[in-house]
């Protein structure tokens, strides 16, 4: 049915139109005589037929902004910032990491490596080395030997450019009454001597499930599992909407309410697409078992910093690595065991 | 109807005998599968990873058990070098005058076991003051220490060989080189001591400022 022809038809019908003077209007003054009421309808007509103007009007000018002003951008300025721009956009439009091939991650590195030299006149160096084959990582945290001194924390700020500004931390240290394991009345944010009386202390941080709950629910795809078993995010993919937040039961992921701050002279400038690249306003991050660091060989940063030993890191697939040796001696637990969710991530006691 | 109620009570066995399958409370793990299917069968060459790093200063320690590793030497970290300083020929009692307390500190604060248990002839030997020594006289070199500590402690030593205590220096991978005893505990006073928390927490740190004065 023609939407205008009907409004159309419905003012020639409208009551104060029609010849005999059963007017709803108050007085015949107000409402005008019905002669006049007719003209009215008479004007409205070729408004009606006509196209809607001021939408389509409206559409242009935007498009036409938007236009002149990327043109603007990109006449003006210097060469750097033409090629900036191109680059910006070229990164804008990549695919996602997984669907990448070797060339093109390489590509993407560099191109993010360019960006930050035109940009910022840093130099980075940002890998995007596969996952190491025959390697599935797992982790140790030994309660007995944790004395809250917070090391980790601080080596895993600095290795992976956490955010100062909001003092973002990946780890947290939970100071927990003798007697009980229970977090709801544990202390994460204590500040006094360390080890206090009766009390003891327990690390978390991501715990890199087998099956993990955060990336189910991602509607971007931008975190999943990698072969190695490490769960990581595409910081350009992900949208904010921190529902694999929601979904993590262990609080293991954050976000970036504002703009991350790094003092320029403390960026870890060794860095992975997939790990401690510098990340930006709105978008989620997390512990990613220093990807950098660990898929070159070398152990994360938190268990190189640990100066009880009190973190172990190894490849659960080496029957005699230690972390293996660990879980099948030691009396081991993992975190609401019950949700399925089988962290790597396992607790233990001398 | 009976055909409909047939179709009902038969569906209702199915399911029940489907559902019965799997009794066991053991649910299907992802992990314990790829830990069963994936696991090395023999020792396995990874590729090169560039940031191992080869420990250079170590020592072999032999274990059948856990398989052989490394670990620091401690002749190369020793706070009081050259003992033979001031003991001449080795013995503990030739100082050579210099009685004035060379390890004055190590009097004062020494806290490892009651004087009943040990004094310094304990691990020190008395004869060849560079060398440590075993409970039956024997003696062990300085970088073969863990051997004197796991005398006592020998439950802290199966756990570290399995590497469930103390640290692995370097790589995940390859060589295993860990920390030795004296590494992290000093064997004059071996407990941790309490200190501050680090933080990134700008709340915590002015609280902690503030506490500290």
């Amino acid at each position: 049915m023609d939407v205008k022809k009907f409004f159309f038809d419905k003012l020639k019908s409208s009551p104060c139109s029609s010849a005999n003077n059963s007017c709803a209007c108050p007085s015949a003054s107000a409402c005008g005589s019905n002669s006049q009421k007719t003209d009215r309808s008479h004007q409205l007509e070729p408004a009606l037929q006509k196209e809607s103007s001021r939408r389509d009007f409206l559409k242009i000018a935007g498009i036409g902004a938007s236009l002149t002003m990327t043109g603007c951008g990109a006449l003006s300025g210097s060469s750097e910032k033409k090629e900036l721009m191109g680059l910006k956009w070229q990164d804008y439009f990549k695919t996602n990491y997984r669907l990448m091939n070797e060339s093109e991650r390489q590509k993407t590195v560099e191109r993010l490596e360019k960006m930050a030299e035109l940009e910022h006149k840093t130099h980075y160096e940002i890998s995007d080395k596969a996952p190491v084959p025959k390697v599935l990582f797992g982790y140790a945290f030994n309660i007995s030997k944790c004395e809250g001194y917070g090391e980790c924390i601080e080596a895993c700020v600095k290795e992976n450019n956490l955010d100062r500004e909001s003092g973002m931390q990946y780890i947290r240290i939970f100071e927990m009454k003798n007697g009980n394991m229970n977090f709801e009345s544990a202390n994460s944010k204590f500040m006094h001597e360390v080890p206090q009386e009766g009390h003891f202390y327990m690390g978390t941080q991501c715990f890199h499930c087998e099956k993990p709950p955060c990336t189910d629910v991602c509607p971007t795809g931008a975190t999943w599992k990698e072969d190695d078993g490490i769960v990581v995010i595409d910081y350009d993919w992900c949208i904010g909407c921190r529902y694999c937040e929601a979904a993590c039961p262990y609080w293991g992921r954050r976000f970036n309410w504002a703009a991350p701050q790094v003092p320029e002279n403390e960026i870890n400038t060794k860095q992975h697409y997939l790990g401690n690249r510098l990340r930006k306003k709105g978008v989620m991050e997390k512990c990613t078992w220093c990807v950098q660091r660990t898929r070159n060989g070398q152990m994360p940063a938190c268990v190189e910093a640990c100066p009880t030993g009190a973190r172990v890191f190894g490849n659960l697939l080496d029957p005699n690595s230690e972390i293996r040796k660990i879980i099948e001696t030691k009396k081991v637990f993992r975190l609401k065991e019950e949700l399925g969710t089988e962290p790597k991530f396992w607790y233990y006691m001398d | 109807m009976k055909t409909k109620l047939f179709h009902i009570a038969s569906l209702i066995i199915f399911t029940a005998v489907l559902g019965c399958h799997k009794t066991s409370s053991e649910h299907h793990s992802v992990l314990k599968e790829k830990l069963d299917t994936m696991t090395w069968q023999g020792p396995e060459e990874l590729s090169p990873l560039p940031g191992t790093v080869t420990i250079k200063n170590k020592v072999a320690v032999a274990d059948s058990k856990n398989g052989d590793f490394f670990t620091e030497t401690r002749t190369d970290k020793l706070v009081q070098k050259n003992c033979l300083n001031c003991h001449k020929d080795g013995r503990i009692e030739a100082v050579g005058g210099k009685e004035a307390d060379s390890h004055w500190d190590l009097q004062k604060t020494f806290k490892h076991a009651p004087s009943q248990v040990m004094n310094c002839t304990t691990c020190h030997n008395s004869s060849e003051i560079t060398q440590l020594k075993m409970l039956n006289g024997e003696k062990v070199g300085m970088n073969q220490s863990f051997q004197v500590c796991a005398q006592c402690h020998f439950k802290q030593e199966q756990d570290w060989r399995l590497g469930s205590h103390g640290k692995r220096l370097g790589s995940w991978t390859g060589e295993r080189t860990i920390k030795n005893c004296a590494s992290c505990h000093n064997p004059h006073k071996p407990a941790f001591e309490k200190r501050w928390p680090k933080t990134f927490n700008k709340n915590l740190m002015h609280f902690s400022e503030a506490a500290k004065k």
